[in-house]
């Protein structure tokens, strides 16, 4: 076989010079798979990072009523650290709330005048895991002190819904245009097997065996999908630079930007399904061929 | 050694190309198959390089039950048969020498022994001065010789030829039967399918006749029609 490794790459490099056109097409119709693919995993590992960010500062704000009063909280916090979602409770003292808020919006509003606090006491709860806040919210609320419960859910269930659609309509799309193009591949690399239906014939009347037959046709696969995946990871890497400080600024409060680590398993991940695809199209072209 | 045991073929539209046929030739044989078009010569030849296959009886050829080989088994049977066709079948695009390597390559052969056997082939066609032409640039005996060239340029112990001379005048078939009789007398079972009467009169070899399908004539030494004998 390593005799012949020459051989099976000027073939392959040979096929793809004489289809031009179909297999420019190939090629682009690849890279831009790959990119959608590329896109969806850079989507994906963005949105967990957020998530987990998200997750790691994530608190409740439990309020009790005006007429509860300090003792009555702490029993309060007494009877919720018996919940198991709970991992940290904190008693947050309404004069404590109205130090911070009068001097946080002392210019912004014209509390100046109101001497009386019209804070309740509150608790704040930390939890082990961001799943179960919905729920721990509604328990929680059920208390006859409760006011009021206060969580940011509301964005880290969007993100998450969105991290889910990205996941399923990404990876269905991006599987959806892999097997597209695995046939305008397949299809490509049939015409140069067309074109060396000869050489075929008579390599199979000399003895040639079908994977021997196979290899130059599989490494031209393998070729074409090398070259669009380079191709994806050259646009891509040029976009997220591009668009990364428009990126950043519309989401301040988390990191966006990814180390280059996740890049490099990002384009791993590319140039193995290019190649992939390649080799299973210049497989498959030639199948109708050996007999 | 090649055995056939009550061969018959019929393809899918009815015609009966091989009927009953049974035939042994030995080792390093020379064997003229004849008949007129139609008669069946193709189709025997093809049942031996497993081209096509018998839908009754074996073909055995050495320790293959021809018949039986799955396709992965193929080649193999394959590189012990050289087959010479009437229509050449080089490769256009490639140089002579290039289109023997061919052969050689695509058995995974190491690129010194292919350019030492290539050249001993073309030493033995009489054709090394054409290595680096197309097939284009040949004449047809030529052309032919190159292609009797890739065929045995794997050493196979059986040679096929179906009409070799078929394209070719009289005086050209006679060099390539005198080619093929001495690639017989280097151990090598050589089998003609032709109509060409003449040589086969003149070589005085075994000859099968076929006849719609049916061997009517297995005669060693023999012509190519009976000798009629006196009443
Ligand atoms: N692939 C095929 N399908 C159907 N009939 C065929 C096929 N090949 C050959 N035949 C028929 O089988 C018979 C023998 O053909 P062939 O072996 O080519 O004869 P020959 O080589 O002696 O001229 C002929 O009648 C031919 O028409
Ligand atoms: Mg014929």
């Amino acid at each position: 076989m390593v005799v012949n490794l020459d051989f099976f790459i000027k073939e392959a490099w040979l096929g793809i010079r004489r289809n031009g056109v179909m297999a420019f097409i190939a090629f682009l119709t690849m890279t831009i798979c790959l990119c959608v693919v590329g896109l969806v995993l850079i989507g994906l590992i963005n949105t967990n990072r957020i998530l987990k960010t998200i997750t790691g500062r994530l608190e409740m704000m439990v309020y009790v009523k005006m007429e509860i009063t300090e003792s009555q909280t702490q029993e309060l916090i007494q009877d919720l650290s018996r919940l198991p979602q709970i991992k940290q409770l904190s008693f947050k003292h309404r004069n404590e709330a109205w130090q911070t808020f009068k001097r946080d919006f002392v210019l912004a509003m014209p509390f100046a005048g109101i001497e009386d606090n019209p804070l309740p006491h509150a608790v704040r709860v930390g939890v082990y895991d961001i799943q179960v806040i919905p729920s721990l919210a509604e328990i929680i609320q059920a208390y006859p002190e409760v006011d009021r419960v206060v969580y940011g859910g509301d964005l880290v269930d969007r993100i998450r819904k969105f991290s889910e659609m990205l996941r399923f309509v990404g990876l269905s799309f991006s599987g959806f245009l892999g097997v597209a193009t695995l046939f305008i591949v397949m299809n490509t690399i049939r015409l140069t097997v067309l074109a060396r239906k000869d050489e075929i014939e008579i390599m199979q009347l000399v003895g040639a065996t079908s994977s021997f037959i196979r290899w130059p046709f599989i490494f031209e696969g393998v070729l074409m999908g090398f070259m669009a995946s380079l191709m994806a990871i050259a646009v891509l890497w040029g976009a997220y630079r591009l668009f990364l400080g428009k990126i950043q600024a519309s989401f301040i409060f988390v990191p966006v930007f990814l180390e280059l680590g996740y890049f490099h398993w990002i384009w791993a991940v590319l140039i193995l399904a290019g190649v992939g695809v390649g080799m299973l199209g210049g497989y498959f072209s030639v199948t109708r061929s050996l007999n | 050694m090649i055995r056939l045991q009550h061969v018959t073929k019929i393809f899918p539209n009815g015609v009966k190309a091989l009927d009953d046929v049974t035939l042994q030739i030995d080792e390093q044989e020379f064997v003229f198959v004849v008949g007129s078009s139609g008669a069946g010569k193709s189709t025997l030849l093809k049942l031996l390089y497993r081209a096509d296959q018998a839908t009754g009886g074996e073909v055995h050829i050495h320790r293959f039950n021809v018949g039986k080989l799955n396709s992965g088994q193929i080649p193999y049977l394959r590189r012990n048969i050289g087959i010479v066709f009437q229509d050449y079948k080089l490769l256009p695009r490639r140089t002579v020498y290039e289109n023997i390597a061919f052969a050689l390559r695509v058995v995974g052969s190491p690129r010194h022994f292919i350019r030492r056997r290539v050249t001993q082939v073309l030493e033995l066609v009489n054709l090394v001065s054409k290595a680096k032409h197309l097939p284009a640039e040949l004449s047809g005996g030529e052309q032919q010789r190159i292609c009797i060239a890739r065929a045995i340029v794997n050493n196979p112990p059986i040679l096929l030829a179906d009409e070799p001379t078929g394209n070719l005048d009289p005086e050209t078939s006679w060099e390539i039967f005198q080619l093929l009789h001495k690639i017989n007398q280097r151990r090598t079972t050589v089998i003609v399918a032709t109509h060409h009467k003449e040589v086969v009169d003149e070589f005085r070899k075994r000859v099968v006749a076929l006849e719609s399908g049916k061997v009517v004539r297995d005669q060693q030494l023999g012509a190519y029609h009976y000798v009629q004998l006196p009443k």
